[in-house]
């Protein structure tokens, strides 16, 4: 849509009280012989000539423009109005009615400033999205007058524009993958080679550096030792998104997190911490959005993720059939699921991609204390619903949990490193495999 | 289903809006105390018909009461026994000021601010309007000695000629 504007002029109240007020007192004072009124209305006489003076000539034009369209939920970038005209401006003005999720700078969402001869009028808001997921900036109305205040452009309203909010991304530690299979990365490999991490004390071998001999252990043997070390190497991580339901009131960033703030901000947060150590992060929403995003690193690929989770609609998905849930995953790959656990098929899913040989990790994205709008009043039909709902999570609970499944809730930074360290540590161990 | 939280938008004038709604009252009382200081003796109802515009006028500075209200306070100031007081530049000061101050009120919503810069601008074309106030009442004073009925035609033909001239000079120089 384009955001320019072009609008008409009209009169302002101020040009039509002088034309009527000089008129009518001059008219009244020299009809009446009474000098004392030409007094009264020689200033009012005085602005109408010197608004009609400066009545403008051509149409305005405005432009609403958004510096950043893509930033982080809590970043803020700066909306700018600008005013072209021909004309000489006094004043421009205005103002800006936020949508929700969104704060704006000055917050009373009105903003006016005096035009300089020979300068571009230009007004500004700074406007911060505060969830996550495409936000309007807003509707904004503009209006301009001339010198002296005869005459007004607008009030006038322009086309709104919207900035992608990206999931707020939070910095994220964690303990090693599973099975990491790559040629990069920072994950400790379960065979040897060039790295950090201490591995064994084994024979030396042809290519081994120098200063890696062990000279303890050689002199009490006899033959030369060295000092082997694991090698480093990436992972595939699939992140597997549940967007089935939205549970719980929103209140943005600076407020209480809905079930899919949670997960949206959690995948994120993961996403960006494999991506960071070199691994290779999938994508995969289950929700009505339904986005798919193959394996890849580096920066790119992280903001693509970030991008495909800034559009995320809560909804049931067309391919949530166990048939049709095709992940196109390598077998080492580590699947990171993120659900509140209310959705009993995505847990079936769970339990399936776990019975393949995969390693599935379950984060529960459903905060304590979290309940939809419906379920506040505790003898209302909705409250008795609810809890049914959280009974049937507990069943799934179990179900997930007895079939070997690491469950853990989401605590921010640090949430994975106790399962994924027990996951590696499953991993080198001897398993039955199910046929 | 995720909720919109809603949020109560305060929108309320600041300080600077409520003295420039201030300024509105304080002209028009001004206007109608040099008047009476000058001898007008007002009806009540008149005085509380006036009231009631100005009060009108500072909350909706861009309704067409300012018309009524000015006309009415150039009524009362008619009502004098010396209309060529200096007090009617006093009671001219009111009606510029409010008249200035219910136009920079119009440029915007309620809450929105008030820039120094504007003030200081409006303050400056106030001052020059109520020098033209100034200009014609020493030009009645002048012409006083004249004589009596030709005076107002004189003093009114001269203040239409000034302010075709300024505004002809003023179309003139933009183009």
């Amino acid at each position: 849509m384009d955001p320019t504007v072009t609008g008409s002029w009209q009169p302002t109240a101020a040009l039509v009280r002088s034309v009527v007020t000089a008129s009518t007192v001059l008219l009244a004072g020299v009809a009446l012989g009474r000098p004392e009124l030409l007094v009264l209305a020689a200033p009012f006489g005085l602005a109408a000539a010197l608004s009609a003076a400066h009545a403008p000539r051509s149409q305005l034009r405005t432009t609403l423009r958004v510096a950043h369209r893509w930033l982080h939920e809590g970043q803020s970038t700066r909306l700018e109005v600008a005013f072209e005209s021909s004309d000489d401006l006094d004043q421009v003005t205005a103002t800006l009615s936020p949508p929700a999720y969104v704060a704006v700078q000055p917050v009373s969402g009105a903003c006016s400033a005096p035009v300089q001869p020979d300068e571009e009028a230009t007004l500004g808001f700074t406007v911060s999205p505060r969830r996550w997921g495409e936000r309007s900036t807003g509707s904004v109305v503009v209006a301009a007058t001339t010198p002296w205040g005869g005459f007004r452009w607008g009030p006038q309203r322009l086309p709104e524009t919207n900035v992608i909010a990206l999931p707020e991304n939070r910095a994220f530690r964690s303990g090693e993958t599973p099975h990491p299979d790559g040629l990069i990365g920072q994950n400790r490999s379960r065979r040897g080679g060039h790295g950090s991490e201490f591995f064994a004390i084994r024979p030396f071998q042809p290519g081994d550096p120098l200063r890696r001999v062990n000279w303890r252990t050689t002199l009490r043997t006899g033959e030369l030792h060295s000092v082997g070390t694991s090698a480093q190497e990436d992972s595939a991580v699939l992140i597997l998104l549940d967007a089935v339901t939205d549970v719980g009131a929103s209140g943005g960033l600076d407020g209480s997190a809905s079930s899919l703030d949670v997960t949206v901000r959690a995948a994120s947060a993961l996403a960006g911490h494999h991506i960071r150590v070199g691994d290779r992060v999938a994508l995969r929403v289950l929700g009505r959005s339904g986005q798919v995003l193959g394996p890849g690193s580096g920066l790119r690929h992280q903001r693509r993720l970030e991008e495909l989770l800034a559009q995320v609609r809560p909804g049931w998905p067309e391919a949530l059939s166990l048939t049709r849930l095709r992940l196109r995953i390598g077998a080492r790959s580590v699947v990171v699921v993120l659900t509140p656990l209310l959705t009993p098929d995505i847990t079936t899913a769970m339990v399936t991609l776990a019975r393949r040989g995969l390693d599935v990790v379950c984060i529960d994205t459903l905060v304590a204390g979290t309940m939809p709008d419906t379920a506040r009043d505790p003898r209302s039909p909705g409250a008795l619903a609810w809890r049914l709902r959280l009974l049937e999570r507990e069943i799934q609970l179990t179900e997930v949990a007895r079939r070997g499944i690491p469950v853990t809730p989401w605590r921010g930074p640090g949430s994975l490193d106790d399962v994924l360290r027990r996951l590696a540590q499953r991993s080198r161990m001897p398993r039955e495999v199910p046929r | 289903m995720s909720t919109v939280v809603g949020e109560r938008r305060r929108i309320y004038p600041g300080i600077d809006q409520a003295l420039l709604r201030g300024a509105v009252v304080v002209g028009a009382m001004t206007s109608i105390v040099a008047a009476q200081a000058a001898g007008a003796r007002p009806k009540l109802w008149e005085d509380a018909l006036l009231t009631v515009l100005t009060l009108i006028l500072a909350l909706r500075p861009e309704s067409s009461t300012g018309v009524v209200l000015l006309v009415g306070l150039a009524y009362v100031w008619s009502t004098v026994s010396d209309p060529l007081s200096p007090l009617v530049l006093v009671a001219a000061a009111g009606m510029v000021l409010l008249h200035v101050a219910a136009l920079t009120a119009a440029q915007g919503p309620a809450a929105m601010r008030i820039e120094g810069a504007q003030v200081r601008r409006q303050a400056r074309r106030a001052t020059l309007l109520w020098l033209a106030a100034a200009t014609v009442w020493a030009l009645d004073l002048v012409a006083d000695g004249l004589p009596d009925g030709r005076l107002v035609y004189a003093t009114g033909l001269t203040l239409l000629l000034a302010i075709a001239a300024v505004a002809t000079w003023m179309v003139s120089s933009r183009r």
